[in-house]
């Protein structure tokens, strides 16, 4: 499947090179103000590989929230522009931090997740990378599952006095295709983690009440890949198909020892 | 020829993932319809006119102007379909007595689709005159929102700080936002002194609000239309108030898939339970906000039990530093191959280990927002694989071995094929 993912690659980035350069470039750098919210449940929505800008205040709480699928490997990466020198008073520090669908941080494994602006440094970079989505995981652990994310982005530490001074922020987020060597475990979570976001209702003593149908917009674009042969019982498949090709290979070895070779001269 | 057709096949394939890569590269997730139904965001804008707004200094006109002159272009930008009001402090006792002065504050307009041609009019006739009620006006403004669901949202813009205390306006409004009708309040300070930010900073935390400083009217008319436009994004259903039980499991309120809010005390528990059917998977997040000065560590701790008292699954998120909320959730899969399984409820207990610092009030509660969901239930332990392999390379690997196995017994044979010659 690496091989098949490679390819597909290498067509893509072909294609990018002689025909479809000027469309992938104009998508891909097409910045757009893309509002945060200042809660998880109003987290502004981003476009993965997309720049989102926003004129923020100093003190500030953005959150934003990004769908990852499993095997991904999330890239954010954060620019702040800040005020200059005499409108500050001290030096500010800011932090860009993953969440989960279960509001659970997510460890930055790579990147500078923390960094701090002196008072004459108009520019900070943040960068977070967690670790690589799985496709599941025992309820008790809290890796990286598929479905949504947050990045919260916030000062840290800001002089009083500098509350609410004006800071721009782009932010984009990318997801790559991870480190195959990723554990698997031959199960898939059932459904994404897609917060709900509806108001909830207190039940009567005795009601129970229905399973939500997650919607999540799959984009099948796998189509080669052999989903029949995911799950448990793949095992069974591969190794009897691998045993069955070594025994052919193994007759195949010892027929060519039969007739009269000079293998080395 | 078929080389060329083959580049151009290449070519057409390769276009077409870019442009899946392109246009698909944000696979959308609704997480819900979005119910229309949801009443439209309200919105009320209280202005400071009090005495010193006549200074000027914000960016060559005075403050008062600048602030009308970003009101009018507010008015014209309200969007669709937000209601939107006026409210005013300080603009008519222009004297000495704290008694009278204290309680100058109007509405200038009322909550609703607004009249921009009133609402500009009554603006133009402002003077700076008075004192600063923030707190009553606050009070004031969030009976002028009236209640029932839907967000409430007050933005405050002032150049100075409360000089009617007591109250404190930021107890007041904390004290509003605990009221249970979702209402945040947004700050704006016009050319503020450190007085007044550290209040309007208060003032925003204690609401879940963002606090600005503005020095000029363009500023002030970006800031106002931002939030106005935030209000109206941010109009998805709002949380259902719920109270949960700090006596144990028994009390606790029964609860169906939706987001809640509730308030906890520092160090309480609180319990909720959900009936959680065979085959469904709990998840659930309990997110407690820091609406005033905590101590540097602290905890949210989310906790399933089942009614036997068996912790089920449970989740711990820590921080440090200053934070708007802590939040932890968890998933709890019910799966179960059996028919007869019955309806399990789980019992959700929700912990916080923040410390309030000395001189700030404890009560109400900290401000916690409960999510719960029930989905489909996926299974809770790893596959039994048996040793089995997987994969190309596990293929690759033992057809491999199977072709040096299969070359050695041959050469073997030969070998001893001509060792038996040799011997005879």
């Amino acid at each position: 499947m690496t091989a098949i993912r490679t390819m597909r690659r290498a067509l893509a980035a072909v294609a990018a090179a002689f025909v479809g350069v000027t469309l992938f470039a104009g998508a891909a750098a097409a910045d757009q103000d893309v509002p945060p919210g200042t809660t998880f449940l109003a987290a502004g929505t981003l476009k993965l590989g997309q720049d989102a800008r926003w004129s923020a205040s100093q003190g500030e709480y953005l959150y934003w929230q990004f769908p990852a699928k499993a095997g991904k490997e999330i890239h954010a990466k954060v620019d702040l522009d800040l005020a200059s020198g005499n409108a500050r008073t001290g030096p500010v520090t800011y932090r860009i931090e993953i969440y989960d669908g279960l509001r659970r941080r997510q460890p930055c494994v790579e990147g500078k997740q923390v960094a701090t602006a002196q008072k004459s440094d108009t520019k900070l970079a943040l960068t977070c990378v967690p670790r690589v989505v799985r496709d599941w995981a025992e309820p008790w652990s809290t890796d990286p599952l598929p479905g949504m994310y947050f990045v919260r982005i916030a000062a840290m530490d800001v002089p009083d006095l500098d509350a609410g001074a004006a800071v721009k922020v782009a932010v984009r987020v990318d997801t790559e295709d991870g480190d195959d060597q990723v554990p698997t475990s031959d199960r898939k979570l059932a459904d994404p983690l897609v917060p709900i976001s509806k108001a909830g209702a207190v039940l009567k003593s005795g009601q129970t009440a229905d399973t939500r149908s997650v919607a999540w917009d799959q984009e099948e674009d796998h189509w080669y890949q052999w989903d029949w042969m995911d799950g448990p019982n793949a095992r069974w498949f591969w190794t009897a198909m691998a045993t069955f090709v070594a025994v052919v290979f193994g007759i195949l070895g010892y027929q060519l020892t039969r007739k009269k070779r000079h293998w080395f001269s | 020829m078929t080389i060329k057709m083959r580049k151009v096949g290449a070519g057409l394939i390769g276009l077409l993932t870019t442009l899946a890569v392109v246009g698909g590269s944000a696979p959308s997730a609704m997480a819900d319809e979005t119910n229309s139904t949801a009443p439209p965001p309200k919105v009320e804008l209280i202005l400071d006119v009090s005495g010193s707004m006549k200074a000027n200094d914000a960016g060559g006109m005075t403050r008062i102007d600048a602030a009308k002159k970003a009101f009018n272009e507010v008015v014209d930008g309200v969007p669709e379909p937000a209601d939107f009001g006026v409210r005013v402090l300080g603009a008519t006792y222009p004297g000495n007595d704290k008694a009278k002065g204290c309680v100058d504050t109007q509405q200038l307009a009322p909550v609703g689709r607004p009249n921009k041609v009133v609402i500009k009019n009554e603006i133009a006739k402002l003077q700076p005159t008075g004192w600063t009620p923030i707190a009553l006006s606050l009070r004031e403004a969030a009976k002028d929102l009236g209640t029932g669901t839907g967000t409430r949202r007050i933005v405050l813009i002032t150049d100075g700080e409360e000089t009617c205390a007591p109250p404190d306006p930021c107890d007041v409004a904390r004290e509003l936002a605990a009221s249970g009708l979702n209402l945040v309040v947004d700050t704006l300070g016009l050319v503020p002194d450190e007085n007044t930010r550290r209040q309007l900073s208060c003032i925003a935390e204690a609401t879940g609000g963002t606090y600005t400083s503005v020095l000029n009217a363009d500023e002030l008319s970006q800031k106002v239309q931002q939030i106005v436009k935030r209000a109206v994004r941010e109009v998805d259903e709002t949380p259902a108030p719920v109270k949960g039980s700090p006596n144990g499991c028994q009390d606790a309120p029964l609860l169906a898939p939706g987001v809640y809010s509730d308030r906890e005390e520092f160090g309480q528990h609180l319990w909720y339970k959900v009936p959680v059917k065979p085959n469904q998977e709990l998840r659930a997040t309990a997110t407690v906000g820091a609406d005033r000065k905590v101590a540097r560590d602290y905890d949210v701790t989310v906790t399933a039990f089942g009614e036997d008292g068996r912790e089920l699954v449970g989740n711990a998120g820590a921080g440090n530093g200053r934070t708007d909320v802590q939040s932890a959730g968890f998933r709890y899969p019910y799966k179960t191959d059996n028919d007869h399984a019955k309806t399990k409820t789980v019992c959700l207990v929700v912990t916080n280990a923040f410390a309030a610092q000395p001189n700030v009030a404890t009560k109400p509660g900290l401000p916690l927002e409960l999510t719960v969901d029930l989905v489909k239930a996926t299974d809770s332990k790893a596959a039994n694989v048996h040793g089995l392999g997987r994969g190309w390379v596990f293929l690759g690997v033992l057809a491999g071995f199977g072709l040096i196995s299969g070359l050695l017994a041959g050469w073997l044979r030969r070998a001893f094929k001509a060792l038996g010659k040799a011997m005879s």
